[in-house]
């Protein structure tokens, strides 16, 4: 199998979870990189993506798995060269067994730009972080919040997954309470529970 | 307007429509001859059709001249522009509409009239023709729908009626020496199949018959005699987003050979003309290694009919990779052959006998029997397909309660069919749709009267009590968007001001049902004392009608032929036959 880590920005950020996966297979069949098939009787291609982000939020650090018998050298390069503008991979490693390209991703590394100036370490002091879920529903991310840092041009971020919280409901509480505009969100690196970038699973 | 642009598409539905980009999009350039080809609806039903593919294929061939395309903007996205000040822009090169040269529109459908108002109007173009001076790019449409141009002809300084293939090359052509707009408007109009509405006027009688036209020759369609070595793109764009029909296209053929009395494609893209398999073969490799779709769609009017489909599938099946699917969108129940569709999921099978007993499509010319529908159907449940989906129409010539009941005959035997082997796993799903029938210009029945609403109620009524049973379903058109289609089909330049109108009451998207607005378009109607009923009615025979002025190379002579055979349900039969003299044998040697 290889995993490996794409970007999903210069205008890819617009595209869909769901577009993204047809894209990337389709790349496989411009590249010529022949991918597993599920048995069955609606074969698909054995291909596992990270979980779905925000549709116009940019990443850096996206992962797709696949099931192949392909050689890892140059498989970056063959894949660049086929695919669409802004879907570009940036590393590739071989591992032997299925690892949890969904389920192991646990918190990500965000900047965030295009918000007012504040004080980083109000974040820090607070007791609670509520955000807005859908139907006017809110929760308490406080725990969730591993760290906040001003950065040039903005803010870098480590933020949970879990519990309703998204770098772009995290984002808009912000821009809510010190303003801002043409807020725009990077995912710079996806992280195990350890704080290791994602791939480091691979020992 | 970067960052707005980015605000906005973070806010928008589908924002991948918006952003161009695609993989295998040319890096265009502001060249001598800038053109945009616009097709007045969504991205995903845009990206799906082949005409826009192949008028970009021809320009961007021409030196000098590059072709861009922009596609309508969903409501969110358009208001948005607006609110932004945002002109509506061209995919590829992000330019302003109105920065082009000329701007071309393809007319598959006569429900996006309004929308393409709608698209000038964002685009900050002025609608009608008479206010947009040399500063504004030259307004352009083509498409089958341009058959009828008039009721467009306030809108549009220039249609082209016919291929695209030689004329658009030619206007590109034409426009790279010529750059005033009035004079190039002249010297245009000596191209076939161009027709510029400015130099020609329209007479009419008191009682609001056409008295005629102010030109001394017809207007004749632009015809690609060999289509074999017509332009036609080896790569396509992969949309953004999913898109209707996702995958790689080839036209196997042009024309029908079959004459059904109802159907406009069938006369106005007459000859057929079908490509050689090995072009075919090359164009098919090409567009799906350079794409990477796992499926390519065999399209024309009846791939069936393709008189060398076994070979040219023995030879796609040879030369494309194993894993991809032949799609066959338009297969007859006569030409339907297990073989060709064996690839394909065992799913559900879509056929069309459009009407509900021998005699009804005797009328209109549909020569299939019972036999072939027995003999494709069971060959079909054998492969294991357990849905079938069926297209009727209900209001055609001469038809009669009894017809309908046939419909629901047809929906009885198919069960019989399916039933009469008991090991078969699943249920047998039956979709039937109904859709209401439109006179359409240059058919047989282009002098018909379209049925009335309560016509439609009493039809549409006896089919779902006939219909009304387990594991088949019923669907019908709505009536007020059926007429409103046979009205701009059968319109005249008068019904610019209706459009007009209606486009400023909000009506736009209208073949989206959601989206459509009788009350509005009512609205329009009477304020511009204009009557729909006078577009529905019967037309006489020896009336002048508003496309009389267009020779699409089918005789009327024949058309009026045909129509006394329809009423005395009398087949004319396929071309494949023998020649039935249309008249399109005077300009072209069909080869049948």
């Amino acid at each position: 199998m290889i995993l490996f880590r794409y970007t999903k920005i210069d205008g890819a950020e617009y595209i869909s979870h769901l577009d993204v996966l047809r894209h990337i297979g389709r790349t496989f069949a411009r590249a010529g990189i022949k991918v597993g098939y599920s048995q069955g009787y609606h074969p698909h291609m054995l291909v596992y993506l990270s979980a779905p982000i925000g549709v116009g939020m940019k990443s850096l650090s996206e992962y797709c798995l696949i099931e192949t018998e392909e050689p890892l050298e140059n498989f970056a390069g063959r894949f660049n060269e086929k695919s669409p503008r802004g879907l570009k991979c940036t590393g590739a490693w071989f591992t032997p067994k299925k690892v949890g390209v969904a389920s192991d991703i646990v918190k990500a590394q965000y900047f965030i730009s295009g918000l007012s100036d504040f004080d980083v370490n109000e974040i820090a002091a607070m007791p609670e972080f509520i955000i807005d879920l859908k139907d006017g529903k809110t929760r308490d991310v406080k725990s969730l919040i591993y760290s906040v840092e001003r950065a040039e041009g903005g803010i870098r971020c480590v933020l949970g997954f879990s519990n309703g919280l998204r770098a772009e409901r995290f984002a808009a509480k912000l821009k809510e309470m010190y303003g801002g505009e043409n807020i725009d969100i990077v995912k710079e690196k996806a992280l195990l529970s350890d704080g290791r970038e994602f791939e480091y699973i691979l020992g | 307007m970067v960052n707005t642009l980015d605000e906005i598409l973070k806010k928008v539905e589908k924002p991948s429509r918006y952003i161009g980009g695609e993989y295998g999009e040319r890096n265009l350039k502001p060249d001598r001859f800038n053109y945009c080809i616009c097709f007045p609806d969504v991205y995903e039903v845009a990206m799906s059709n082949l005409s826009i593919r192949i008028v970009s294929e021809v320009i961007n061939r021409v030196d000098g001249a590059v072709c861009d395309r922009c596609f309508a903007p969903w409501r969110d996205f358009g208001e948005e522009l607006k609110k932004a000040n945002i002109p509506l822009y061209s995919l590829g090169m992000k330019m302003p509409l109105k920065d082009f040269d000329m701007i071309g529109f393809t007319l598959q459908y006569e429900m996006s009239y309004t929308t393409i108002l709608y698209m000038l109007d964002l685009a900050g173009i002025p609608l009608l023709r008479e206010e947009r001076g040399d500063n504004f790019p030259i307004i352009q449409a083509g498409g089958p729908c341009a058959v009828n141009p008039e009721p467009l002809a306030d809108f549009v300084d220039i249609f082209v009626i016919g291929d695209g293939e030689d004329s658009m090359r030619e206007l590109a052509e034409l426009k790279l020496s010529c750059k005033e707009k009035r004079d190039f408007l002249k010297k245009a109009a000596a191209i076939q199949g161009v027709y510029v509405p400015s130099l020609m006027e329209v007479k009419y009688r008191d009682n609001g018959l056409i008295e005629g036209f102010s030109i001394d020759k017809p207007i004749k369609k632009a015809l690609c005699k060999n289509l074999d070595k017509g332009a036609f793109p080896h790569n396509m764009l992969v949309p953004n987003c999913e898109s209707v029909f996702d995958r790689a296209v080839i036209e196997v053929m042009r024309g029908c050979y079959r004459g059904c009395r109802f159907c406009q494609a069938g006369f106005i893209y007459r000859p057929v003309r079908p490509r050689m398999p090995d072009t075919l073969v090359g164009q098919a490799v090409d567009l799906i290694k350079n794409t990477g779709f796992d499926e390519l769609g065999l399209n024309s009017l009846s791939t069936g009919d393709y008189p060398y489909l076994k070979e040219l599938i023995d030879k796609l099946k040879t030369d494309l990779p194993s894993d991809t699917k032949l799609a066959l969108p338009s297969l007859r129940l006569d030409s339907f052959d297990g073989e060709f569709v064996q690839e394909s999921k065992k799913n559900s099978l879509t056929f069309a006998p459009e009407a509900g007993t021998q005699r009804l499509r005797n009328v209109i010319n549909k020569d299939i029997t019972e036999e072939d529908v027995e003999r494709g159907l069971k060959m079909a449940f054998d492969m294991g397909y357990s849905g079938i989906k069926l297209y009727f129409m209900f209001g055609l010539p001469t038809e009669t309660d009894d017809d309908l009941y046939g419909i629901s005959d047809i929906v009885n035997k198919i069960r019989q069919i399916y039933s009469a082997n008991p090991s078969r796993a699943r249920n047998l799903r039956i979709s039937v749709s109904a859709s209401t029938f439109i006179p359409k210009p240059f058919t047989p029945f282009q002098w018909e009267a379209q049925i009335t609403e309560e016509d439609v109620i009493h039809k549409s009524g006896l089919l779902r009590s006939k219909l009304f049973q387990r594991n088949t379903y019923l669907s019908w058109n709505d009536f007020a968007l059926s007429e409103m289609e046979a009205v701009l089909a059968r319109g005249d330049r008068r019904l610019g001001k209706v459009l007009l109108s209606a486009y400023k009451k909000g009506c736009y998207f209208d073949g989206w049902t959601d989206c459509f607005k009788p009350d509005k378009w009512n609205e329009a109607f009477a304020e511009n004392g204009v009557d729909k009923r006078f577009y529905t009615r019967e037309w006489g025979e020896d009336e002048i009608l508003p496309w009389d002025f267009i020779d699409v190379f089918v005789d009327k002579k024949f058309l009026l032929r045909e129509r006394k055979k329809a009423y005395n349900a009398e087949v004319t039969g396929s071309c494949k036959t023998g020649c039935k003299g249309c008249g399109i044998q005077k300009v072209y040697r069909c080869d049948v």
